[in-house]
């Protein structure tokens, strides 16, 4: 298993379409496979980033506000999309992994 | 006993990202680096996580800034972002070659700039990593281009 998170300043970033910043972790049985890669995007694109999902193999992206019409793209390619998270990206990696991370979750903010 | 048993597995369990934060105050050597790109967000971002692992990053995102900044200091790497058809960035590898052959660059190849920036690497070109470049990768990169960097 494969997740993408959207950052913005270590919060998971309000809408998907100006992030300039993701997290991408692996795991197995709620355990994470080696370091989570921080990958900083040249520019703001929905269209960049949708590549990245694709190309990566990702099978869970975590974001906040993302538009329908991504999200219909990512339920057709079979990718699990937990919206509208608010809070810490961190927080939102361990409960992804633990598999407790539900679309509409507000966690704790990172300090 | 037990207990014993259960410290170890909560020991275990720790997540993963534990050791990133503890690898940050590792880095006690500040590194200077120049970024050079003209996208002022993706600069601004890469320099702010540089910092925060303890190198001493600053951006410029115009070629003329980066000459400016070049004759007056000098950083241990430069890491300049290269885009499709953007000639300026070529003429500043060209300039900083020329000009400081020293200093060792990395170039961050932006979206159908992978021709140019395999060119770059026939012109002395340290290293060079796709975009979106990933954070682990570049500090690595910067790492062994300051060792070397140091070692002459």
């Amino acid at each position: 298993m494969k997740l993408l998170i959207t950052v913005q300043d270590d919060q998971v970033a309000p809408r998907f379409d100006l992030t300039t910043e993701v997290v991408i972790a692996e795991y197995d049985r709620s355990r994470l496979r080696g370091e989570p890669r921080y990958l900083i995007l040249p520019r703001k694109s929905a269209e960049d980033l949708c590549d990245l999902v694709v190309k990566e193999g990702i099978t869970c992206v975590i974001c906040g506000g993302i538009e329908d019409n991504l999200h219909k793209f990512f339920q057709w390619k079979k990718i699990e999309v937990l919206d509208n998270i608010i809070g810490a990206h961190v927080l939102a990696m361990q409960r992804a992994i633990a598999g407790q991370l539900e679309a509409g979750t507000i966690l704790p903010m990172s300090k | 006993m037990n207990q014993a048993r259960s410290t170890n597995r909560q020991r275990n369990c720790t997540p993963r990202f534990a050791g990133l934060a503890r690898n940050r105050h590792l880095t006690v050597t500040a590194i200077s680096i120049l970024i050079i790109d003209p996208e002022a967000e993706f600069t601004s971002i890469l320099t702010d996580r540089l910092n925060s692992w303890g190198f001493a990053a600053t951006a410029v995102n115009s070629c003329a800034d980066a000459m400016d900044w070049l004759e007056h200091s000098r950083p241990e790497v430069v890491v300049l972002g290269l885009e499709a058809g953007n000639r300026e960035g070529l003429n500043l590898l060209g300039w900083i070659r020329t000009r400081h052959p020293e200093l060792k660059i990395i170039v961050l190849a932006g979206k159908g700039a992978t021709l140019a920036a395999m060119n770059s690497l026939a012109n002395g070109v340290f290293d060079l990593l796709p975009q979106p470049v990933e954070l682990g990768v570049l500090i690595d990169a910067i790492r062994r281009a300051q060792r070397k960097q140091r070692r002459r």
